[in-house]
């Protein structure tokens, strides 16, 4: 297992959607993964991710605390996204998602270097940033 | 890999009574070579075995955190602060992670044993 992380296609169309308004929803979910997280792909989709999506145990797909545009380089160039989940039961988790506010459409991906062994009570913090002018 | 001119960074923290058990991030990868002089190679090849042992530092210092969630060990390890910046250092980084692990999983072993012993007896 090694990090990994990638903008899928979906999520790309999803954007292009976006950006001519046509009908399309902005970055709103977050989800964990659990299972392999051999590499994330351009390729996965929300129905096909790079691991298996959580279903139980809090860790399933939720609204992120807060979505926001920040800046890197220039102003306002990136989306992010911050969520903390809470546990209700074990789990390893071994990535993580986002998603549209549809839960249809997977934005972006991220596998982790090493798998996280959630307890009840648990919390695990989680943020993803996409920035639009990468360097 | 950044593909279309996007990039992805994230960072997680699992925490445990609000007490940090461990914590990792994005690390830039050394992106596609540029040039196509030796030494231009050279550095690259450098750059990416660079890259390969700093994740393999933090995958190993991940897992020894994760597996001993309450045990007092190096806050280095839960942070992923101070990590190591070059091949050396990261290769001796992870000789001493892999020691410690066995070191620590030993010392945890020889007192259930002795229960066991005694509870036998």
């Amino acid at each position: 297992m090694a990090q990994s992380q990638t903008t899928t296609n979906e999520g790309y169309g999803e954007l292009g959607k976006l950006v001519a308004g046509e009908a399309a929803s902005k970055v709103t979910s977050v989800v964990c993964y659990e299972d392999a997280c051999a590499a994330a792909s351009e390729a996965s989709t929300y129905a096909s991710p790079a691991a298996t999506k959580i279903t139980d145990s809090g860790l399933s797909i939720a609204d992120a605390d807060t979505v926001v545009s920040a800046q890197t380089t220039v102003a306002a160039d990136t989306v992010q996204l911050d969520h903390q989940f809470t546990a209700s039961g074990t789990k390893t988790v071994t990535g993580f998602g986002v998603c549209n506010d549809e839960n249809d459409v997977l934005y972006a991906e991220c596998c982790f270097n090493a798998g996280i062994a959630m307890e009840s009570s648990d919390t695990l913090d989680v943020q993803m940033k996409i920035q639009f002018k990468a360097d | 890999m950044n593909k279309a001119g996007l990039k992805v960074e994230w960072g997680v923290a699992h925490k445990r009574g609000g007490i940090l058990i461990s914590r990792q991030a994005y690390i830039e990868s050394p992106g596609a070579i540029d040039c196509v002089r030796v030494t231009c190679l050279v550095k690259y090849i450098v750059k990416s075995l660079k890259y390969v042992f700093i994740l393999l530092y933090h995958r190993y210092r991940t897992e020894y955190a994760e597996m001993y969630p309450m045990l007092n060990i190096p806050w280095k390890y839960r942070t992923g602060e101070n990590y190591p910046e070059n091949i050396k250092d990261a290769i001796w980084e992870i000789v001493k992670l892999r020691t410690r692990r066995i070191i620590t999983w030993l010392s945890h072993k020889r007192p259930q044993m002795k229960v066991m012993e005694n509870s036998e007896s």
